[in-house]
């Protein structure tokens, strides 16, 4: 019996060639679209899932509340808090500190001096690695991390100093000031892990740096603590116990009226929900994720959708056969199987597109999506478990429906031959075609607002110039000449007909500012009114090197003796200062810290973030030699010669400041980096937009055939009585427009509230246009014409008495 | 073997109810050789439905061996098409997608016929038929007079006690049609028991009874014999 089942389905998918391959196409497509997607879901979902007892480990963050309620909030913590929690919290098993530098990191081999600058350096606390359990492959970071000058490297670290040589025992010099021994090894930290490190060094190293009054600031973040509870611990109650602990320690906060709360921030929510000050990378959104994953189930729906039509469409033709079969004495049940096995047939055939299909995508997904390679799909459990549910929930539902119509056929009609499909069966499939439509019309939609956003944050005027600008790492090494060498440095390159400007700041366009500082305020008023700024630390030509303008005052002079005690304000700042414009906020002073500065010059908002972002209040303070750590040289020049400049630089900066890499990159590259995450989601969506598109076109020409099929004979007698084929074809796609136009009516307003809100995450929107809703129409309509087209055309120039004789 | 008691058919249409078939009594015993005659559009062929079972009623009792088909679910009746019924239409309606060997194979598959026995009822009935050569071609590599020979065998096959044909030779020749008629006459002889529908004076010759339909309603019944 199954034999002569699969013989008929078989020779069944050979005859209608066409609708098999319309059907396993429209399917693969589908499932491909969706598997790629929940790949994306799955790796944004895994962060940091493989630590051991992960839903009991936190991340101990920061919040600081002014008086007037104004909060900043910080991803990080502050020192002092960690070790008094260590001591007096039972519910607390493990809790340890973490704090990120970048530094000049050399060694030497074999006599020869190998350097870098690496930017994934962690001071750690052993305990660190108790809470979060990474690979280590030689070495115990509990013992050894506890005591000073040791250090673990990755391996891949390792193998960029050492090559194929040990690394145990080598010595590592971190900015020429530390000389840290190898002790061990870990391999290199996953990707899908928030935190990443390439070279750990003891905790207790940091006091030779920052000495020891950093352990006791508790106006200070910027070490990251995590933290192991018992299991059953009350986190609101304990965080309530952080708020004790914060007023007794801090009894200073009463007199600024401010308060500092410290926030437990569960390790699984971190790389999906964590937006705040000092994160240590840019983190997902669960937004996005969610969103993809509303495609994917629209996109899989639409692909069953669509095998639904066609298999339903086809149904008229296998009416025939299901009618006779059961007069020679086939059971219900015997043709339900039958079909069954039809659809078990089509769907496995995509399956095995599918896996052809994913298996070519995915290099370019990898690229498109930024998940590495080698975190593959075809060794997870979830995949098998995402290909065996499609396959089966793809034989139910998409078989479900064509079965039941087919075994349900009243043989007898079918065989007087009336049509055995009724009316309600067509408006079913148009219901299913605008659906579609309306699928296809959102994605192609969204996919235009995405990029037409994207391009509009990119035409803004950024407020400052970014051709031909290079930055370089200010070097960390200093000695006590630095302030004359700097000066040399910067005569020197000058001089260099191919260098136009030069300067030097401690943050350049491109990110968030990493440097803020609290409790500022205008001279006079309460030590409560203190508010969170921005601090960028600039040099008398820095306003002038990167264009920014000024609205007001002056910029530093090296004729005003006093400007070392003067401040430059954004207007951004102005107005959060509390000035009702950037004139009246001229020679004001301003209480920072205890001394007392004068605001000499208002500086015109530029977008030190991408147009995302809203523009935060900065503060610019003298500091012409800039600072060691984020420090920036900007150098700005000609356009002939680039890479020779960049050479000449690099020779003078060795020769200058020996001992420190020479690290640089240019301005408009960094400050697009910004654009990353919103281009890799354009470009997702438009990936999942073009196959919804493929799969639509799929169903429409199905729908086309059928509906030609269904006319063949009206076409036939018409082409008798003379009609021409261009008739018969504004017939058939009247049709399809009326179903797109209710279709584009219906998704409309979907749209508008749907990209409204996805626009509320941006500081600068674009405004919404009938561009972002026409031409999805218009390429539809394309498709739409183009493939009832070529079905009707097909039809309609098949011999009318071939067609006649058909019925 | 079959006895309709006041069956009736319509086909409800938005409140509108058509009339197909009114007052039927007919009774059919085993060996008997019916023909059904009458203008078309008559309701010969929804009759023919009726009584293999593939249409249900509106109204009145269908017997058959004795049975209330009246009153059977489906798999009851389909149980009775595998047993007992063979059907032959004027469309030769084999299965486009099986060569003339499966189609016989299908009925005795759904029958779950053991292979074996199978095998050789298929080899016998292709002998007698005598498209042993023919075995592995499909329908559209046949004519039409060896297509319905085809539809023929696969009808009687099951070796069914009734064969219902509806017109079983409108679409051949007059040699091919006159061949049919005599296969379901020595049929017939054997014991089969046939209802056609026929618009044939010659045709209707073959039977011994002849009931005549009209609008629905049994017009006459002319008896040979
Ligand atoms: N499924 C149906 N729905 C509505 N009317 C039908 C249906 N089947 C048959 N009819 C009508 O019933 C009448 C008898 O049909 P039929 O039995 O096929 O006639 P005959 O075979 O005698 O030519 C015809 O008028 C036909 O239009
Ligand atoms: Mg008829």
């Amino acid at each position: 019996m199954l034999k002569n089942y699969l013989k008929t389905a078989y020779r069944n998918l050979l005859k209608t060639k066409v609708f098999s391959l319309l059907n396993i196409f429209g399917l693969a497509f589908g499932i491909t679209a969706c598997v790629l997607i929940l790949h994306y879901v799955n790796f944004e979902k895994s962060y940091d899932r493989f630590h051991k007892d992960g839903e009991r480990i936190y991340r101990l963050r920061y919040d600081r509340f002014d008086s007037e309620g104004g909060a900043v909030r910080f991803a990080s913590c502050c020192p002092p808090a960690a070790p008094l929690i260590r001591e007096g919290y039972p519910e607390v098993e493990k809790i340890g500190r973490m704090l990120h530098v970048q530094a000049g990191v050399s060694t030497l081999l074999d006599g020869r001096e190998i350097k870098f600058l690496e930017e994934r350096i962690f001071f750690a606390e052993p305990d660190v690695f108790d809470i979060l359990k990474f690979h280590f492959i030689e070495g115990d970071p509990l013992i050894e991390l506890a005591e000073p000058n040791k250090a673990f490297v990755s391996s891949s670290v390792a193998r960029k100093y050492f090559g194929s040589q040990d690394p145990i025992g080598k010595v590592l010099s971190i900015d020429k000031k530390t000389d840290y021994r190898i002790v061990g090894l870990f391999e290199d930290v996953p990707s899908n892990s928030h935190l990443k490190f390439d070279i750990l060094i003891p905790w207790k190293n940091l006091e030779n740096q920052y000495g020891p009054q950093y352990y006791e600031e508790w106006g200070h973040t910027g070490s990251y603590t995590y933290l192991r509870v018992k299991p059953q611990t009350d986190i609101a109650a304990f965080e309530n116990k952080l708020d004790d602990l914060v007023t007794s320690q801090c009894p200073w906060l009463k007199e600024y009226k401010m308060t500092i709360d410290l926030v437990m921030q569960p390790l699984y929510d971190i790389h999906l929900t964590s937006h705040y000050l000092q994160e240590y990378e840019v983190n997902g959104n669960r937004d996005n994720v969610n969103f993809l994953f509303i495609i994917a189930f629209f996109i899989i729906l639409m692909a069953w959708v669509n095998y639904i039509n066609l298999s339903t469409s086809r149904a008229i033709t296998r009416a025939q056969e299901t009618g006779l079969r059961k007069v020679i004495g086939a059971s219900r049940a015997q043709l339900i199987i039958q079909f069954f096995l039809e659809t078990v047939l089509i769907n496995f055939f995509a399956i095995l597109c599918t896996m052809l299909l994913i298996k070519l995508l995915t290099p370019l997904f990898s690229q498109i999506s930024g998940i590495p390679l080698t975190v593959g799909m075809w060794s997870r459990a979830w995949f098998w478990e995402a290909i065996a549910g499609f396959f089966l929930a793809g034989v139910f539902l998409s078989g479900l429906y064509p079965v039941l119509v087919l075994s349900s056929f009243k043989p007898s009609r079918v065989l007087k031959g009336r049509p055995g499909i009724s009316q309600r069966g067509i408006n079913l499939r148009k219901v299913l075609v605008i659906f579609q439509f309306v699928i296809s019309l959102a994605l192609l939609s969204g996919t235009l607002t995405v990029y037409k956003q994207l391009s509009f944050m990119r035409r803004q005027d950024p407020g400052f110039s970014m051709d031909q600008t290079l930055v370089i790492k200010a070097p960390r090494v200093r000695d006590e000449l630095f302030s004359e060498k700097m000066v040399t440095f910067k005569e020197t390159l000058l001089n260099n007909p191919n260098i136009a400007e030069f300067c030097t700041v401690t943050e350049v366009p491109g990110r968030q500012i990493y440097w803020d500082n609290g409790a500022i305020r205008r001279a006079g008023e309460d030590i409560s009114k203190g508010k969170n700024y921005m601090i960028v630390g600039v040099d008398y030509d820095f306003i002038d090197v990167l264009d920014i303008e000024m609205v007001c005052g002056r910029n530093f002079s090296k004729q005003y003796s006093t400007d070392p005690k003067a401040l430059m304000l954004n207007e951004t700042g102005v107005k959060w200062m509390g000035f009702d414009s950037p004139e009246s906020a001229l020679n004001q002073q301003v209480d920072y810290w205890g001394e007392i500065y004068t605001i000499i010059g208002v500086v015109k908002d530029y977008h030190q973030q991408s147009p995302k972002q809203a523009f935060e209040p900065q503060i610019f303070r003298l500091m012409p030699e800039g600072r060691d750590i984020r420090g920036h040289f900007v150098a700005v020049l000609n356009a002939q010669n680039i890479k020779e400049s960049v050479q000449q630089i690099n020779r003078q900066y060795e020769q200058f400041f020996p001992g420190n890499p020479f690290d640089y990159f240019f301005l408009d590259d960094y400050f697009n980096q910004q654009y990353k995450f919103d281009e890799l989601f354009g470009r997702i969506f438009s990936l999942f937009a073009g196959l919804a598109i493929i799969i639509t076109a799929l169903g429409i020409f199905g729908l086309a055939s059928f509906s030609a099929v269904q006319r063949t004979k009206e076409i036939g007698i018409r082409k008798v009585l003379g009609a021409d084929v261009k008739r018969i074809l504004l017939l058939l796609i009247q049709d399809f427009v009326f179903l797109l136009a209710l279709a584009g009516l219906f998704v409309l307003p979907v749209l508008i509230f749907g990209i409204n809100r996805w626009l509320e995450s941006f500081a600068k929107r674009m405004d919404l246009d009938a561009f972002i809703f026409v031409v999805p129409m218009i390429i539809v309509l394309c498709v739409t014409l183009f493939t009832v087209s070529y079905q009707t055309i097909k039809s309609a120039t098949a011999n009318p008495v071939d067609s006649i004789r058909y019925e | 073997m079959i006895r309709l008691k006041d069956v009736e058919k319509y086909y409800s249409n938005k409140f509108v109810k058509t009339w197909v078939l009114r007052n039927i009594d007919m009774e059919v015993k085993e060996g008997d050789f019916v023909t059904i005659m009458g203008p078309s559009g008559a309701g010969k062929s929804t009759l023919l439905h009726i009584l293999g079972m593939l249409d249900d009623m509106s109204g009145g009792e269908y017997y058959f061996l004795d049975e209330p088909v009246h009153q059977l679910n489906e798999r009851k009746r389909t149980g009775f098409h595998q047993q007992y019924i063979g059907f032959v239409f004027q469309a030769y309606h084999l299965i486009d997608e099986l060569t003339v060997y499966e189609n016989l194979e299908t009925p005795l598959l759904y029958k779950k016929v053991k292979t074996s026995e199978r095998k050789s009822l298929i080899a016998e009935t292709l002998d007698r038929f005598n498209i042993v050569a023919k075995k592995d071609l499909f329908p559209n590599q046949l004519s039409g007079g060896q297509q319905q020979l085809v539809a023929v065998a696969r009808a009687l096959i099951i070796n069914p006690k009734l064969i219902l044909a509806d017109e079983p030779t409108g679409n051949l020749n007059s040699k091919q049609g006159l061949e049919i008629m005599d296969m379901l006459k020595a049929l017939n002889d054997e014991g089969t028991t046939i209802i056609q529908v026929t618009h044939d004076e010659k045709k209707a010759a073959y039977g011994d009874r002849i009931i005549h339909l009209l609008d629905g309603y049994i017009d006459k019944i002319d008896e040979r014999n």
